[in-house]
């Protein structure tokens, strides 16, 4: 299939969408409510294109590529349309990007500053929407940052099957809604797929700004899923759980404990020392005497029972170098074949 | 997993069975859901209860807890016995298939029916549409293998999918999901009493050749003892000493009662762990480790696949990476382990582990390998037993069907069953300290079919007495209706109303697993103020 | 004010519109997605634009932007230009803010619905003008009506909400989907088997490439909930203790007993036959509609109470009188087409042997009886009962079928793919062919003789006439001869059971705009008021002579609905327009639907025809191209 975009020849597969094929030849489309792994609707229109021959433009996201069309993504035209669709997205909403968590990674701070939108002609007489209770306390709704792609809601649908969001109103008063909060997981899958600041985490107290914090790519150390995902860190610290669509097997996919469980790592009761019982209690120590304790007392053991005498518990929640280390000692150092771990709880 | 996750779009047909998959393994719960949506997946759920899954399956089955091999043997008596197999596979890729039609006679639906309780033309109907599909998959969790005939579930399911040569290609295969974040890895480690890391089997002369060699040192070759062994060990006084890593057997593991008392029998007891668990506080010296995201290492996922892990933040106070704690005792104990980083111990694991001899952290990227990768240009093996099965033929094992070791009776009228519960994870040491999680989960309640509990005289979240053979809780009741009539289901998180407080510790003879998913118990009000 | 009448409609300029009404009343202006027109100039020009833009706000689902928040500033404008507030550039945003839309937005809303802006502004600026500068004028208020339609919507008799159901497909909104159909329409799966799919035919898609298969999308919802046990639980209100009988559980009866058992009423079917579905059951072979999903979607129907007595005649085992003795407070009679037109030739003899009428011949087949045995037979007809007749007989063995009929293939009435599919299972078409003569031996049919035709001028229907072509006579032996012309309501029961109706020329049941008969609290809808029409039609009957019995039992009063008067002042103005120009550009292929082939499908009566996979589904409702239209009317107020 032939198709010429902006002036370029271009030979592509049947069946994909302009966006795609923009997309494989380098060619930047803005996009809204497009996400990857969503069936494409095509509702914010920013991904509008020119197909010669035709008055009305169509978008990319959703289009397939016909053999032969003539297409331009940039046109005057289409640069003014795009432009008014974000004078008509910033009407009514709040300036306040500074104290917002978006701010910085907001797709459509970045429109308005790509496509330099200085002027609003355009005004509507409506009082600022209230906020309304969200389906999970971990998550709060901005409904005047809002821009209404729908992508929490499809998400929702799509990729969590639950079902729990969907659009109530019509017109300008339409507003994203937990239609059923009961089915709420709290996945925060809504929030990962939130472009602007629409929808918030209300979990960590600390937040930091994209440029202060760190992103540490990792796995999860709940279950045996393994999803990918990015610690968020300030200051030494876990802020937030984000994920990259690009890594591991979930797709950018997690669910409330990967995306809400990292708490624990944060947690006061963590142990800081290491502990010896003395007497019925135990009680903070040295490294050095705490290892010198347990050195002498297996080898005593060892040396009185015998090395079976001696057992040790791996861990499932452990790194492989961890549990290989951790047999490799009581296999080579006690000497018995004495180790287990949960697999089978 | 034989197959991937993201290979199960391939299937047309995919079973799940003692597996609530969006619970325990919530992303891949929601891939099925999603899969059975909108692409071409047919999803069949067989669980007692009635799991969330449910909702996007075509079909449920309920069989009664324990009962596992009549079904699956019964699918398989249709399947044979309408011609259904795949005789092509079964002939080039096989063997044992005429000892198994010997047995499989008498496992009509009919007959499974009286054993189990599923509908014979719901099951003959399951049976055909497994067979028939182009492409199959079977999921399967706890639920086939916390059994003391687990091993039998997870053959006859393995038969089933020999039968109709649903494995080895996308889309099928027989697929456990694993139950915590690097099971996998820790049994690839060597992890277990009868392997070295790569399952290389300690008894075999050339294993332990290999690993002295290697480790300069005179090993064992005695398979040692499995979990609940060395429970039972300890309690007779004949194990002295307990090293245990990141593990909280007080509150996961069958029959707490027992486990206290027998790790209150040892000479010493070391707790390497991120939190005063419930056995740390019995331990003599308790040494403080880094959680995951302190570490640098690798996890392996339920489908075989190497991840990275690296470390975002520093460790609190004075706590070490466990790899650093066990150099360091090993040191002390005159074995000097002298490791810069987690890198270089993996460059001895891949050493040593056929499987991972082709993976370096370099190669893992973002998005990590599936082992077997035996050298450094292979991709990985996302699918297992592709055109020919690992061991050469695939062998299909005749197995019979027996009953639990503990039914309902006149005495304990119920079955407790177990199991996760989505906000929470196994012991919930983590998960209890994430407010979002508590919020939503935090209390441990027992689900009770109500028509059961209105018999009894039992109000939704009323307190009441769940006794077994080997002990007794105390949590209210929860009317659902996800559970069948004459079964309850607990979740095993919380210490405090520990529900292995009530669990079996009778052992699969194999595998050693213990039978937590079927307990005889008793249910009766709790009058406040009363001794049970 | 406006000085005079004008229409802007379709892009044609019209002084002299033809007048329209809404029920009794005068349309006074009308503004919608194609123009405007307006019958009385005294009407207030802003003040109908801010209703029209009112309601394209009202009706904007929220998706896309430039309709959500556009035409939302459109409106802000004219309500501040309506207050007196207006200003001198509001005029110049409101057409450039109207040309953006149009061109913008997803859906037919937002491209449709503002365009018409454009053209009054510059067309009555003076009017606007005044208004700005504060001469509101004499303008009368008049009172204002505003719809939303689609033209898919518009030709579906029970004028379904189809791009909102085909969007929930495409969402994967599956249930959804089978929810909104069912507001309307409790047989989903039947309709979505063997409608003739008027939508179809009206669908706006077509400009661009082919039509959305909305009949298979409908099936596809049908069968989703089928496979997992799914079905809408439907509310019903408290029950109110009324008994309302129907007689006749087709598809007209049914839908009514569904519609009444949602208002809380005790219904009781009354059925001659000994299982549920009238025509649908007995008059469509099974292979187009598989029995158990017309018993199982009735069986549903039955779940909210409704009570269905088999082997009943009306007339015969009872009467109105009857039901009103045994407390029944209302009757809805919703007869079938069980008799048959009769070719009215030489010969003709219902006591043949070899004779057997089309519908009874399908009749006997679906209820197991007997059929006239032979190798050959031939079928007299066009329509779809022809084709179903043709095609049950290759089912049931004959193995040389012929079908006669005296125009061209063109002119059949029958589904084209019925005509289609019919040729490939080996159906012989005599085209241009009129029968003339039963030719019978021993009192057996063993041949018909015809003659040949050809199409001579066309017809009030605009069909071409055929005329015969002297001397062509011919004779075809057969050893079955189907006539299958057409049917009628064999109403006679009615006559002696119901004291007090009145019976139609054409042999119906005479009913008024509310489905009420010359007889009080005697509804009737359907084939039997109709003469022999489509499924759906008769399930848009029984839906709203529900409604009506409703009124009637809890009003007292009968009152025309807006929808009645609004289905047809909407089709005055034309919703689909195949000529429309096409202003994006289509090329995509409607999703493959599988079938058994020819050779396979011919031997049983197995359904032939696949159902969508979930992602065929998807693709095929993503599309649509939501054509929904809004429009305004304006009239006298009260």
């Amino acid at each position: 299939m032939q198709i010429v975009i902006d002036g370029k020849n271009i030979t592509a597969d049947h069946g994909l969408t302009i966006l795609e094929i923009a997309k494989k030849e380098g060619i930047h489309i803005p996009t809204l409510c497009f996400m990857e792994k969503l069936l494409p609707i095509g509702s914010c229109r920013m991904c509008v294109v020119e197909v010669e021959g035709y008055e009305n433009p169509v978008t990319a996201c959703n289009t397939p590529a016909v053999d032969g069309m003539v297409i331009r993504t940039n046109t005057e035209k289409i640069r003014n349309m795009r432009k008014d669709i974000l004078r008509f997205l910033l009407i009514n909403h709040p300036l306040d990007c500074p104290i917002c968590d978006k701010g910085g990674e907001c797709l459509l701070q970045d429109l308005v500053y790509e496509y330099n939108v200085d002027v609003q002609p355009y005004t509507i007489k409506a009082p600022l929407k209230e906020y309304k209770e969200y389906s999970t306390p971990a998550i709060k709704y901005h409904p005047n940052r809002c821009v209404m792609c729908s992508r929490c809601i499809r998400t929702c649908r799509e990729v969590v099957g639950r079902n729990v969001l969907d659009i109530v109103g019509n017109g300008f008063d339409a507003r994203v809604e937990p239609v059923n909060p009961d089915r709420c997981i709290a996945c925060g899958e809504c929030l990962s797929a939130c472009p602007v600041g629409a929808l918030t985490e209300t979990v960590s107290p600390t937040k930091g700004r994209i440029w202060q914090i760190k992103r540490v790519p990792t796995v999860c150390a709940y279950c045996g899923v393994g999803c990918s995902l990015e610690l968020n860190v300030l200051d030494n610290k876990i802020i937030k759980v984000t994920t990259d669509v690009n890594a591991g097997m979930n797709k950018g996919v997690l669910c409330a404990k990967g995306r809400f469980g990292y708490e624990f790592v944060n947690s006061p009761e963590r142990l800081t020392k290491p502990l010896i019982r003395k007497g019925n209690e135990l009680v903070e120590t040295t490294w050095d005497e705490a290892l010198s304790f347990v050195a002498s007392k297996l080898t005593e053991i060892k040396n009185k029972y015998g090395s079976d005498s001696i057992a040790g518990l791996a861990s499932a929640r452990c790194t492989n170098e961890d549990n290989y280390l951790f047999q490799k000692f009581i296999r080579a150092v006690i000497g018995t074949n004495n180790v287990d771990h949960c697999a089978r709880l | 997993m034989t197959n991937s996750v993201e290979d199960l779009k391939e299937a047309e047909v995919i079973i799940v069975t003692g597996s609530n998959t969006t619970e325990t393994h919530p992303v891949i719960g929601m891939w099925l859901r999603h899969l059975s949506r909108y692409k071409g997946v047919k999803l069949i759920v067989v669980d007692p209860r009635k799991i969330d899954l449910t909702e996007e399956a075509i079909m449920w089955l309920s069989p009664k807890p324990g009962h596992d091999v009549a079904w699956l043997n019964g699918m398989a008596n249709v399947i044979i016995s309408e011609g259904l197999y795949n005789k092509k596979f079964v002939e080039e890729q096989t063997e044992g298939f005429e000892e198994l039609k010997k047995i499989i006679d008498k496992y009509t639906p009919e007959y499974v029916e009286q054993i189990c309780g599923i509908p014979a033309d719901k099951l003959r109907e399951v049976a055909r549409i497994y067979a028939k599909a182009k492409n199959a998959a079977i999921l399967y969790c706890m639920g086939i293998t916390q059994h003391s005939k687990g091993t039998d579930n997870v053959k006859a399911i393995s038969n089933l999918a020999l039968l109709c040569g649903h494995i080895g290609k996308p889309g099928s295969g027989v697929n456990p999901l694993r139950g915590q974040n690097n099971v996998q890895g820790a049994c690839d480690m060597g992890g277990l009493p009868d392997v070295y890391p790569g399952y290389q089997k300690v008894h075999l002369p050339e294993n332990k050749a290999k690993f002295e060699a290697f480790w300069n040192v005179e090993l064992s070759d005695k398979p040692g003892l499995t979990i609940v062994e060395m429970t039972n060990a300890a309690y007779e006084g004949k194990l002295k000493a307990m090293y245990i890593m990141g593990e909280n057997p007080m509150v996961t593991d069958p029959d707490i009662t027992h486990v206290e008392e027998a790790l209150k029998n040892l000479e010493l007891l070391i707790v390497q762990d991120i939190f005063l668990t419930e056995t740390a506080k019995l331990a003599h010296v308790v040494l403080p480790s880094a959680s995951f995201a302190e570490k640098d290492g690798t996890f392996v996922n339920t489908e075989r696949r190497v991840q990275l892990v690296r470390k975002a933040v520093n460790e609190p106070g004075e706590a070490k990476q466990d790899w650093k704690i066990i150099s360091e005792l090993s040191t002390k104990m005159g074995y000097p382990m002298n490791y810069k980083n987690a890198e270089e111990i993996f460059e001895e694991i891949r050493k040593v582990t056929p499987q991972y001899a082709g993976i370096t952290y370099k190669r893992l990227g973002l998005k990590g390998i599936q082992w077997p990768c035996p050298d450094e240009n292979h991709p990985g093996t996302p699918i297992l037993h592709v055109g020919k099965i690992a061991r050469g033929k695939g062998l299909i094992v005749p197995v019979e069907y027996r009953p639990p070791a503990e039914s309902a009776d006149n005495e304990y009228p119920f079955v407790l069953t177990t199991g996760r519960n989505y906000y929470h994870y196994h012991s919930s040491t983590m998960t209890r300290k994430a407010r979002v999680l508590n919020y939503y989960c935090q209390e441990s309640m027992v689900e009770i079919n109500p028509e059961d509990a209105n018999n009894l005289g039992i109000g939704d979240g009323e307190w009441v007495v769940v006794e077994s053979r080997r002990g007794h809780v105390i949590v209210k009741a929860k009317f659902s209706d996800r559970v069948p009539k004459g079964v309850v289901f607990k979740h095993f998180h919380f210490s405090e109303a520990a529900v292995n407080k009530l669990t079996n510790t009778i052992l699969d003879p194999v595998s050693k697993i213990p039978e937590l998913k079927v307990s005889a118990v008793r249910i009766k009000k709790h009058v406040k103020g009363t001794t049970v | 004010m406006i000085d005079k009448t004008f229409a802007f409609w379709n892009n044609k300029y019209d002084e002299n519109p033809k007048p329209l009404k809404y029920g009794e009343k005068n349309v006074k202006a009308v503004i919608g997605w194609d123009g405007i027109e307006v019958f009385d100039p005294s009407i207030d020009l802003i003040e109908l634009c801010l209703e029209y833009s009112r309601a394209i706000q009202n009706y904007s689902c929220g998706q896309c932007i430039p309709c959500r928040v556009g035409t939302r500033v459109i409106r802000d404008i004219f309500e501040g230009i309506y207050k007196g507030e207006g200003k001198s550039d509001d005029l110049d945003n409101i057409v450039l803010l109207s040309e953006n839309i149009s061109l913008s937005s997803m859906c037919e809303i937002g491209q449709s619905s503002p365009r018409v802006f454009k053209y009054i502004i510059e067309q009555h600026k003076d009017v606007f003008l005044d208004y700005i500068n504060g001469k509101r004028g004499t303008a009368k208020a008049f009172e204002y009506k505003s719809a939303m339609t689609a033209p898919c919507m518009q030709a579906c008799p029970i004028h379904l909400d189809i791009p909102k159901y085909v969007e929930n497909i495409k969402f994967g909104r599956y249930e959804d989907s089978l929810e909104t159909i069912c507001e309307k329409l409790p047989l989903p799966g039947v309709v979505g088997r063997v409608c003739v799919r008027p939508c179809e035919f009206n669908c706006r898609r077509t400009l661009l490439d082919e039509p959305i298969q909305i009949k298979h999308l409908k099936r596809f919802v049908a069968d989703f909930a089928l496979e997992r046990d799914y079905w809408p639980k439907f509310e019903c209100k408290p029950k109110k203790n009324i008994k309302v009988a129907i007689i006749g559980a087709g598809p007209a009866g049914l839908t009514a007993s569904f519609f009444l058992a949602k208002e809380g009423y005790d219904v009781t079917i009354f059925e001659t036959l000994s299982e549920p579905g009238g025509m649908a059951a007995v008059g469509i072979p099974d292979y187009r509609l598989p029995r158990e999903i017309l018993r199982g979607e009735v069986s549903e129907i039955e779940k909210l109470g409704v009570k269905i007595v088999y082997n009943k005649t009306f007339g015969i085992d009872f009467t109105v009188e009857d039901l009103e003795n045994d407390g029944y407070r209302a009757v809805f009679v919703g007869l079938g087409c069980h008799c048959h037109k009769k070719l009215d030739i030489e010969g003709e003899d219902q006591n043949l042997q070899g004779y057997i009428p089309g519908v009874y011949f399908l009749r006997y087949i679906n209820t197991g009886q007997e059929i006239p045995k032979g190798k050959k037979i031939v079928v007299v007809g066009g329509g779809n009962v022809a084709m179903d007749c043709v095609r049950s007989a290759l089912r049931m063995g004959f193995e040389d079928v012929n079908i006669v009929y005296r125009r061209s293939k063109a002119e059949m009435p029958a589904d084209f793919v019925e005509v289609m599919e019919a040729e490939e299972e080996g159906v012989k078409f005599h085209m241009l062919t009129a029968p003339k003569r039963v030719i019978s031996k021993d009192g057996k049919v063993v041949g018909l003789e015809c003659i040949k035709m050809q199409l001579g001028e066309p017809d009030a229907s605009g069909r071409r006439s055929p005329v015969p072509v002297p001397g062509s006579e011919f004779i075809i032996e057969t050893d079955v001869l189907v006539p299958a012309i057409g049917q009628e309501a064999d109403i006679s029961c009615c006559v002696t059971a119901i004291n007090g109706v009145e019976i139609t020329k054409k042999q119906t049941i005479l009913v008024d705009e509310n489905f009420m008969s010359t007889r009080v609290g005697v509804f009737a809808g359907g084939d039997c008021v109709i003469g022999a029409d489509v499924l759906i039609r008769a399930c848009a009957h029984g839906r709203l002579a529900a409604m009506k019995i409703n009124d009637y039992l809890t009003k007292g009063k009968l009152e025309v609905y807006d929808e009645q008067l609004l289905e047809k002042v909407i089709a005055e103005l034309k919703p689909f327009d195949i000529k429309e120009k096409k202003r994006v550009p289509g090329g995509l292929k409607r999703a493959h639907i599988k079938h058994d082939p020819p050779e396979v499908r011919k031997t049983n009566f197995n359904e032939y025809t696949k159902g969508f996979t979930k992602e065929e589904a998807i693709y095929e409702a993503s599309r649509c191209l939501r054509c929904y239209r809004v429009v305004t009317f304006a009239y006298d107020k009260q």
